[in-house]
C-alpha cells in the first residue's frame, strides 16, 4: 500500500508532473506501524498517512466500546443507516483519532474530535497540531501538522471529470486553457489532481465547497505547486505549501498547508508547567 | 482634566474623536503601503496624547476603565492592527505590572516616560508570532540579581527608553523588573537585529540578549520573593485587551466582506446576498463578534467589579476569542472569493487584516498561557463554585453603566468562584428555542463538573485541555446570555435585546461544542443578516457598543440599493 509511482499507459492517463511518490505513509490499522509516522512528523512538521476502511474497522463493535472511542461522534454515527457510509465514517474517525493519539502520546478515547460550524474537524483543546481527513470509497487519508493549518484530499484518478460539467464549475479560465493544451488522455487525471488541490486548500481554511472553486486555481504543471488567481497570476505568495501524491495506481492525494510561524517545536507529550 | 457627562458619554466621545482623527488616512490604508498610513497615524496619535490612555488617571493619564481602553483601541485596530499593537497593547502590557505592584517611584517614572511621549517595551515569556522563546532568567547571588537569556522579538524596543522584563527565577516563579536602557552597563544588553514578521507592518520587533545584566533591588517590581507574582496577576488584567483589538479587526473583515457582497449584485443564485453560504458567513460573523465582545466586555468590567474572581473569565476570553475570530475570518473569505487574496485596492483591507489577525491570534494561540491558567483553576472552581454561587452584580453585564475604579492590587491570579455560571443557570426555564439551548448548556456544565471531578494526575495530556476548551465555550455562552438579558431588561431599543442574536449565538456555540442543536429557524438568520446590512449601511460598529464609524474617503462610493 505504499504511495507508489503513477502508472503510465493506464486508463487514467500518464503521470502529471509534480506528483510526489513519497511522504505519504501506509498505516494499515491501529497497530501501525507508527515509527516512521512520528519520525516524519518530528523532522518535517507534517505527515500524511493512508489506510483502507477494512483495516480500520474494529473487530469488537459493541456500542459501549464505540461510544467511548467516538465520543460525541457516536450520535452521528448511530444515525447513519447505509452500511458502507457507516463503515467509512467509523473507520475514518478511528484512523484520525488513533493517529492524533500517537502524536500526542495519549489514548484515542481521550482525544476529542470536534467540528467547526462549517464542518471542519479539529482536535478540541489542542491548538498545537492540526488535522485533516479525507476518504473516497475504501481509501482514507489523514494529515497531521504542527506547522499551521492543513487540508488533505484523496480522489480516484479515473473519476470522470474532464468534459463534464465539473470542468466548468471547478476550473478558472487560466486552468481551462492549460488543460486544453494537454494531450486528451492526460486531461482527466490533471483535472482530478486540480480538484484535490482545491479541496485541500478550502478544507485547510475550513470552508469546503463554500469557497467557489473558480475563484482560485493552481497550475497543472508547476513545481513547487502554487496558488493562483483566476487569471493565473500568483496569489498569497509564501504562506502556503501544496503537494500532490500518487497512491497505489488509482488515487491522487493532495495536501495544502498554511504555514503559521516557523514551526515551533513543542514537546507535545510533556505536561505544560502551570504558570501560577 | 475630565470632560463633563457620564463615563459612557466620555468613552463614546473619545472613540468618536479617534474615529474622526484617523478616518482621513483611510484612503492611504488599504490602497497604500503600510508606512504611508502608519507614519501620519502615529503623528496624529502623538498629537492627541494617545499614550495617556494606558496611564492611570491618578498618575496624570486617562486610563479609568479597562473596558473603555478596549473600546478606545478599536478605531486604531479597525484600520491597522500594527498601530494598535504598537500604541496600545505594548505599552499597556509593559506598564500594567508597574501600576499593579510597583512602588511610588516606579509608578511616577513609568507615567512620566509614557506621558512624555517615550515608549516602554516589554520582554516576557509568552509565545509571540509563533516564535520560539528561549526565555529570560533572573538569578541571584551574593552580589545581587542578574538577568540572562534571549528574547527573540520585542515589539517597539528600537524606540523604547524603558523596558519591563518578566524573567523566570530559579524556584520557578516569575519576577518583573523595570529597566531604564540608559542606565545599563555596556554589554549587559545586546540587540540581535530586527525580526521580520510577515505582516504587522510598522511594528518593529527586535531580538534581545541579556548577559549578566545587573538588576538593582529598586528595579524589581513588587516585593521580591513575597506574595503573589505580579507577572501572573498583571496578565489577568492585560489579557483582555488583545481580544478587544481582534474584535475591531474582525469588524473590518465583516464590513469589507459585506461591502463586497453589496457591491457585486448578480442574477439569481450568483448574487452573493442570495447565496445561503454567504448569508450564513455574514450572519455567523456578526454572532462571533457579539459573542467575543460579550465575553471580553464582561472580563474587562470584572477587573473593576470582581478583581478576585475575574481571572477565569479573562483567561477564557484570551483563550477563545482569537481562535473564534480567526475562524470567522476564514469563513468570510468565501464571500470575497478571489478578492480575498488582495492586500491593496478597494477590498485590500480584507487580505491585510486576515494576515495580521492570523498572526496575532497565533501569538496567543497556542493559547498555551491561557490554557494552562484555565486548567489550573477549573477543577477547583467546578467543584466549589458551579451550581452554588449567586448571580454577579448586574453592572458586570451592563456595558453602559459606570464602574468603580479598579483596585489592581486586589486582582487574584486565579478565581475561587466563577462569576458567570450563575448567569447561565438563571436563564433556565425560558421557553422556545432559546430555552432549549440554555438547557443544553446547563447539561453541558453538569457534564463538565463530573468530568473535572474525575480528572486525576494520570489522566493524560488531552483530557484537561478538552475540558478547558469546552468550558471556554460555555463561559462565552453565559457571558452572551447575560449581556442579552440585561439589554432585554433595560435597553429594549437595540439588536442586543433581540432574541434573534442570543438564540443565534447559543446555537453557534452549541455547534462548536458538538451539542445536538436543531437548525436555526430561518427567520432568525434573516434578522441577523438584516442587522449586518443595516450596520454596514449606517456605519455602526459590529460590536456591543454600536459606535458610529466615520467613513474614509475611499468608502464614499454609491453602493446598490438594498432589496
Amino acid at each position: 500500500m505504499n504511495g507508489g509511482p503513477y502508472p503510465t499507459g493506464a486508463d487514467s492517463g500518464p503521470v502529471p508532473v509534480a506528483v510526489r511518490t513519497s511522504g505519504l505513509l501506509p498505516v494499515p490499522g491501529p497497530c501501525g506501524p507508527w515509527g516512521e509516522v512520528l519520525e516524519v512528523l518530528a523532522a518535517r512538521g507534517t505527515v500524511l498517512v493512508h489506510g483502507r476502511v477494512a483495516g480500520w474497522l474494529p473487530e469488537e463493535s459493541a456500542d459501549d466500546a464505540l461510544r467511548s472511542l467516538l465520543g460525541r461522534d457516536f450520535t452521528r454515527y448511530d444515525r447513519i443507516t447505509h452500511p458502507r457510509v457507516r463503515a467509512g465514517f467509523l473507520a475514518s474517525r478511528l484512523m484520525l483519532k488513533h493517529t492524533a493519539a500517537r502524536v500526542l502520546a495519549d489514548a484515542p478515547e481521550s482525544v476529542e474530535l470536534a467540528y467547526k460550524p462549517g464542518g471542519r474537524p479539529y482536535l478540541r483543546g489542542c491548538d498545537q497540531i492540526d488535522v485533516s481527513l479525507s476518504h473516497t470509497g475504501e481509501v482514507m487519508v489523514v494529515g497531521v501538522t504542527r506547522r499551521g493549518l492543513l487540508g488533505v484530499d484523496v480522489e480516484r484518478v479515473a473519476r470522470p471529470m474532464a468534459g463534464t460539467d465539473v470542468e466548468s464549475q471547478v476550473c478558472t479560465p487560466h486552468e481551462r486553457a492549460l488543460l486544453d493544451s494537454l494531450p486528451a488522455k492526460s486531461r482527466n487525471s490533471a483535472l482530478v489532481r486540480l480538484w484535490t488541490l482545491k479541496e485541500a486548500y478550502t478544507k485547510a481554511m475550513g470552508q469546503g465547497l463554500r469557497l467557489r472553486f473558480t475563484e482560485f486555481g493552481f497550475t497543472p504543471d508547476d513545481a513547487p505547486i502554487s496558488l493562483r488567481r483566476p487569471d493565473g497570476s500568483p496569489a498569497a505568495v509564501g504562506e502556503w505549501t501544496f503537494a500532490s501524491y500518487a497512491l497505489e495506481s488509482a488515487y491522487v492525494v493532495s495536501s495544502a498547508l498554511r504555514e503559521e510561524g516557523p514551526g515551533v517545536v513543542v514537546d507535545l507529550a510533556a505536561d505544560a508547567a502551570f504558570d501560577i | 482634566m475630565q470632560a463633563a457627562g457620564t463615563a459612557e458619554e466620555r468613552i463614546r466621545g473619545r472613540v468618536a474623536e479617534l474615529e474622526t482623527l484617523l478616518a482621513p488616512l483611510d484612503a492611504r490604508g488599504p490602497g497604500a503601503a503600510g508606512g504611508d498610513f502608519l507614519l501620519p497615524a502615529e503623528g496624529l496619535l502623538g498629537d492627541c496624547r494617545f499614550a495617556a490612555e494606558v496611564v492611570p488617571l491618578e498618575l496624570g493619564g486617562r486610563l479609568e476603565r479597562m473596558d473603555a481602553l478596549g473600546r478606545i483601541v478599536r478605531p486604531l485596530s479597525r484600520r491597522n492592527l500594527g498601530l494598535a499593537l504598537g500604541h496600545g497593547l505594548t505599552g499597556h502590557v509593559a506598564a500594567t505590572p508597574v501600576w499593579l505592584a510597583g512602588n511610588a517611584a516606579q509608578r511616577a517614572w513609568t507615567a512620566g516616560l509614557l506621558l512624555g511621549g517615550e515608549r516602554l517595551a516589554v520582554a516576557r515569556p509568552a509565545p509571540a508570532g509563533g516564535l520560539p522563546r528561549e526565555g529570560l532568567t533572573l538569578r541571584r547571588d551574593g552580589n545581587g540579581r542578574w538577568l540572562d537569556g534571549v528574547e527573540p522579538s520585542v515589539c517597539n524596543f528600537a524606540r523604547a527608553r524603558g523596558l519591563t522584563v518578566v524573567a523566570a527565577t530559579a524556584d520557578g516563579r516569575h519576577e518583573v523588573a523595570l529597566v531604564d536602557r540608559g542606565s545599563l552597563p555596556a554589554g549587559a544588553l545586546r540587540t540581535l537585529g530586527p525580526r521580520d514578521l510577515a505582516g504587522l507592518e510598522g511594528c518593529a520587533f527586535t531580538g534581545l540578549r541579556f548577559s549578566d545584566c545587573p538588576v538593582p533591588a529598586e528595579a524589581l517590581v513588587g516585593e521580591p520573593e513575597h506574595g503573589r507574582a505580579p507577572a501572573v496577576r498583571s496578565s489577568v488584567v492585560t489579557r483582555v485587551l488583545l481580544p478587544s483589538m481582534l474584535i475591531a479587526a474582525a469588524d473590518t473583515l465583516l464590513r469589507t466582506a459585506t461591502r463586497f457582497a453589496v457591491e457585486h449584485p448578480a442574477e439569481g443564485s450568483w448574487d452573493p446576498l442570495r447565496s445561503p453560504h454567504v448569508r450564513e458567513a455574514l450572519a455567523g460573523a456578526l454572532l462571533d463578534l457579539l459573542i467575543s465582545d460579550s465575553l471580553t466586555t464582561v472580563a474587562a468590567r470584572g477587573i473593576h467589579l470582581l478583581p478576585d474572581r475575574v481571572s477565569v473569565c479573562a483567561t477564557a476570553a484570551a483563550y477563545l476569542v482569537p481562535k473564534l475570530l480567526r475562524d470567522t475570518a476564514h469563513a468570510l473569505t468565501t464571500v470575497l472569493g478571489a478578492a480575498h487574496f488582495d492586500h491593496r485596492g478597494r477590498y485590500g483591507a480584507f487580505g491585510r487584516m486576515l494576515r495580521d489577525l492570523s498572526l496575532l491570534a497565533r501569538q496567543n494561540a497556542g493559547t498555551m498561557g491561557p490554557q494552562a491558567m484555565l486548567i489550573a483553576q477549573l477543577p477547583y472552581v467546578a467543584r466549589e463554585s458551579w451550581f452554588r454561587d449567586a448571580d454577579p452584580p448586574e453592572a458586570l453585564l451592563r456595558p453602559w453603566e459606570d464602574l468603580p475604579s479598579a483596585d489592581l492590587s486586589a486582582v487574584a491570579p486565579s478565581s475561587r468562584t466563577d462569576p458567570l455560571m450563575p448567569v447561565l443557570l438563571s436563564g433556565a426555564g425560558a421557553g422556545g428555542p432559546q430555552g432549549a439551548l440554555v438547557a443544553a448548556f446547563i447539561g453541558e456544565l453538569q457534564d463538565l463538573r463530573g468530568q473535572f471531578a474525575a480528572l486525576c494526575p494520570g489522566t493524560g495530556w488531552s483530557a484537561p485541555r478538552v475540558l478547558a476548551d469546552r468550558y471556554a465555550l460555555v463561559c462565552a455562552a453565559a457571558a452572551s446570555l447575560g449581556i442579552w438579558r440585561e439589554h432585554h431588561l433595560a435597553r429594549r431599543d437595540t439588536l442586543l435585546a433581540d432574541p434573534a442574536w442570543i438564540t443565534g449565538a447559543l446555537h453557534r456555540l452549541g455547534r462548536y461544542l458538538g451539542l445536538a442543536v436543531p437548525d436555526l429557524p430561518e427567520h432568525l438568520g434573516r434578522r441577523l443578516l438584516d442587522a449586518v446590512l443595516d450596520r454596514h449601511e449606517q456605519r455602526i460598529s459590529y460590536d456591543l457598543h454600536e459606535a458610529p464609524l466615520v467613513p474614509g474617503p475611499e468608502e464614499n462610493r454609491p453602493g446598490r440599493t438594498r432589496r
